[in-house]
């Protein structure tokens, strides 16, 4: 057992962490944040710095890099404090929409999408949830059928993150109706948004992640290339979900654990400045004991996000480790965020000091990419056997 | 960054299991209601190893790495928590200390004699009127010509009353706070050296607990452990350890209810089905799978740490804190799984409430641990 990071990584994480405070978190603003407007200055920067094309591989435009530094990277972000919505899209492009194409797409496939998505130029979406279907998600009823050399989709597909500002989504659509299971019957595709018929609904207004534009795509006889199909024919969905499940609920929550790390800073300077019956509260053991929690809650944190990214590493099978940890780190994400307004009162309460915008985009980790719900089902399980 | 066990640890720790199994957890009822210091299992666990685990191969110990050492306490807490307590008080909080700051002469008399399971150790810190404030202890070692005169008295020491040798903190400066404490090693018998009848306890009754009084004891300067002076120093690198065992403990715990609670939830029927196949228990299960996970790997990663001697105090404070409270809603969800039965004293899991309920006081507080974490983070901060 090595429970460390090598020295290029550490120094990695610093630098991103550095960068980060000095030109990610500016960008953002209470007006952007209320607007719900997408900081394409941060987005463009991430672009120069290689995060966005982490860990694929040289030759499409990556830099080749492990999950744990993908991890590491994300941890940064929120350490530094950049808002949530910008590490969104960043996970919901990078992971769930580059990871399919790097790990399943064909050779052109590859060359056509990554080396732009790893520029920033284009950027990537992932559309799975449905109206009727959401942790339920092989009950999609949107539909793929051949017609000649194309694809014709029919459906909808909703809270799709980068909806309204992707160039292209991994989409997942059902292709054989009578499949048993119904997971056995879904497929995925490449599908560019200027495809005919394809159409991007109004932006959703949202809690948090609001730098993060969200939106319903409607696929109306939407023509897409035969060649558009990613991985194979009716398991494009099992192979994909097995594959980016642990990604994302690893990847994706590194922000988080970045987040409790920044919350117990901001809320050691605030009780540091902060002075009531004749001292700092800090000094106080109730709030004392808040700041033990969040560090508590950020170890344990911790220890379960890169036991997964280095199972992601290794090519193990994680479902269970992603499962507790998604489940754990998004409950104590908002437990410790809603502490850390606690901590700073009243002016935790206004938008002034930003652990507001923190607390509200907190809530998103138990719901996105399965709730906790479903998690602690496919937890219990598979401790089990039932 | 590696989160694999090597496959020394894998199959040492599987071998160990087996032995919890077979040996030590079917007789966790009997060591309870016996209520004495569990000699058998004492012996038993020296046979097999662990006794030696941490201790160095010139006194018949393995002395393995501290990933080993934790995936064994882990095991042993899950099979019986009153032996892992006696057993841990004995070889480790105080035999970690003998080890690390005794003279080669004690160290070879008493060491040896713990591994093979022949002596039994104990660690006197706690007073009656001070736990996690240990430096107002009121015992004191005053000099005299042949060595040193011992008056006051200790509380609730873990098998106090059966030690052979006791590890005993004292005041050899009465005027100074932490620079005044002396460790100093009793033998059992000295004249003016004597312990309380057992304590009755809510948990952990097959662990012997006992008041222990020095009344002018009379002891050899070479009992002493160190130099004057240095005790509070010695205590704290030994509650090191100590709280990476209390971890274990309730790592160990935590595990041991979740097992429990799936035997019982897969068999017990409610509605015309097993209880398990209702979501209100199989969360119950799943939040139990995540605190002892949880636990688990923070205890393994400390525990790395300490190894390597960078091991943060915020970090052995986490995982004691952490693995202690998981341990203690783990026994809760359990019980409330069992219901009715889990309240009975002849289920398992009633024995394991009671027991989990010292890893929040034993070993440092949980408040205690989290002024630690607190003060550590908020320099952290302000450097």
């Amino acid at each position: 057992m090595e429970f460390s990071f090598s020295e290029e990584q550490q120094e990695f994480m610093e630098i991103v962490e550095r960068w980060a405070r000095d030109q990610i978190v500016p960008n953002w603003s209470i007006e952007a944040d209320d607007k719900g407007v997408f900081l394409q200055d941060s987005w463009n920067k991430m672009g120069e710095m290689g995060l966005l094309g982490l860990p694929f591989p040289e030759e499409y435009g990556g830099s080749g890099a492990p999950a744990v530094s993908l991890c590491l990277a994300g941890e940064a972000m929120g350490r530094a404090g950049v808002d949530a919505g910008t590490c969104l899209s960043w996970g919901a492009s990078t992971v769930l929409c580059g990871v399919p194409i790097w790990k399943l797409g064909t050779e052109e496939q590859k060359r056509r999408y990554l080396p732009k998505m790893c520029t920033g130029e284009w950027i990537g979406g992932f559309c799975l949830t449905e109206p009727g279907s959401g942790s339920d998600a092989a009950g999609m009823k949107t539909r793929a059928v051949r017609e000649g050399d194309e694809w014709v989709l029919n459906g909808s597909k909703t809270w799709i993150t980068n909806g309204p500002n992707a160039h292209h989504f991994v989409v997942t659509a059902v292709t054989d109706p009578e499949a048993k299971p119904r997971s056995a019957g879904i497929s995925t595709f490449i599908v560019d948004a200027d495809s005919p018929g394809f159409r991007v609904g109004n932006k959703l207004d949202k809690l948090g992640h609001r730098t993060s534009p969200t939106s319903e795509i409607f696929f109306e006889d939407c023509r897409i290339p035969a060649d558009a199909l990613l991985g194979p024919l009716n398991y494009g969905f099992m192979i994909t979900a097995k594959l980016i499940l642990g990604w994302e609920r690893t990847c994706l929550m590194a922000p988080a654990l970045g987040a409790l790390w920044h919350g117990m800073e901001v809320s050691t300077n605030y009780g540091m400045d902060r002075k009531q019956f004749g001292r700092p509260i800090i000094k106080f053991g109730a709030i004392k004991e808040k700041l033990a929690d969040m560090r508590v809650a950020y170890e344990v944190s911790w220890s379960l996000l890169y036991r997964v990214a280095d199972l992601l590493d290794r090519d193990e099978p994680c479902l269970v480790e992603a499962a507790i940890l998604k489940t754990y780190l998004s409950e104590v994400g908002v437990r410790c965020a809603e502490e850390v307004v606690q901590i700073h009162g009243g002016y935790g309460f206004s938008k002034e000091y930003l652990v507001e915008r923190n607390y509200r985009d907190s809530k998103l980790g138990t719901i996105g990419a399965g709730t906790s719900e479903v998690q602690r089902g496919l937890i219990a399980r598979a401790i089990g056997g039932f | 960054m590696d989160y694999r066990l090597s496959d020394e640890q894998k199959s040492f720790a599987s071998a160990f299991s087996a032995f919890v199994d077979k040996e030590i957890k079917p007789r966790g009822a009997e060591v309870e209601s016996a209520g004495v210091f569990p000699t058998d299992n004492y012996k038993r666990l020296a046979e097999f190893g662990y006794n030696g685990l941490a201790h160095e191969e010139c006194f018949g110990g393995t002395d393995v790495d501290a990933i080993t050492s934790a995936l064994a306490q882990i095991e042993l807490a899950r099979g019986c928590a009153s032996t892992f307590l006696s057993v841990g008080a004995s070889v480790g909080l105080f035999g970690t200390p003998l080890r690390l700051f005794g003279s080669e002469e004690m160290k070879s008399e008493i060491i040896p004699g713990l591994v093979t399971g022949d002596l039994i150790g104990a660690w006197a810190l706690t007073e009656p009127h001070c736990g996690s404030d240990a430096a107002a202890m009121k015992t004191v070692a005053r000099k005299s010509d042949s060595g040193y005169v011992l008056s006051g008295s200790k509380m609730f020491i873990t098998n106090g009353a059966d030690a052979d040798w006791v590890m005993v903190a004292a005041k050899t400066d009465v005027d100074a706070e932490h620079g005044g404490v002396t460790n100093f090693l009793v033998k059992k018998g000295t004249p003016g050296f004597s312990a309380g009848p057992n304590m009755e306890k809510m948990g952990l009754r097959g662990s012997p607990t006992n008041a222990l009084y020095f009344e002018d004891c009379e002891i050899p300067e070479e009992w002493r452990i160190g130099d004057e002076g240095t005790g509070f120093f010695q205590a704290m690198k030994a509650l090191e350890n100590g709280r990476l065992g209390m971890a274990a403990f309730g790592a160990g715990l935590a595990q041991a209810c979740l097992n429990e609670a799936l035997v019982y939830a897969k068999e017990r029927e409610a509605f015309g089905k097993k209880i398990v196949q209702f979501q209100p228990v199989h969360f119950k299960l799943a939040d139990m799978a995540i605190d002892a996970d949880g636990a688990r790997l923070l205890l393994l990663r400390a525990a790395w740490a300490h190894q390597q001697g960078t091991c943060s105090q915020a970090l052995y404070s986490s995982a004691k804190l952490f693995a202690t409270e998981a341990a203690v809603r783990c026994a809760d969800r359990a019980v409330q799984i069992f219901g009715g039965a889990g309240y009975m004293s002849e289920s398992r899991v009633e024995r394991l409430f009671r027991d989990a309920r010292l890893g929040p006081i034993g070993e440092g507080t949980s408040e205690i641990q989290r002024r630690l974490i607190a003060d550590e983070t908020i320099a952290n901060f302000s450097k």
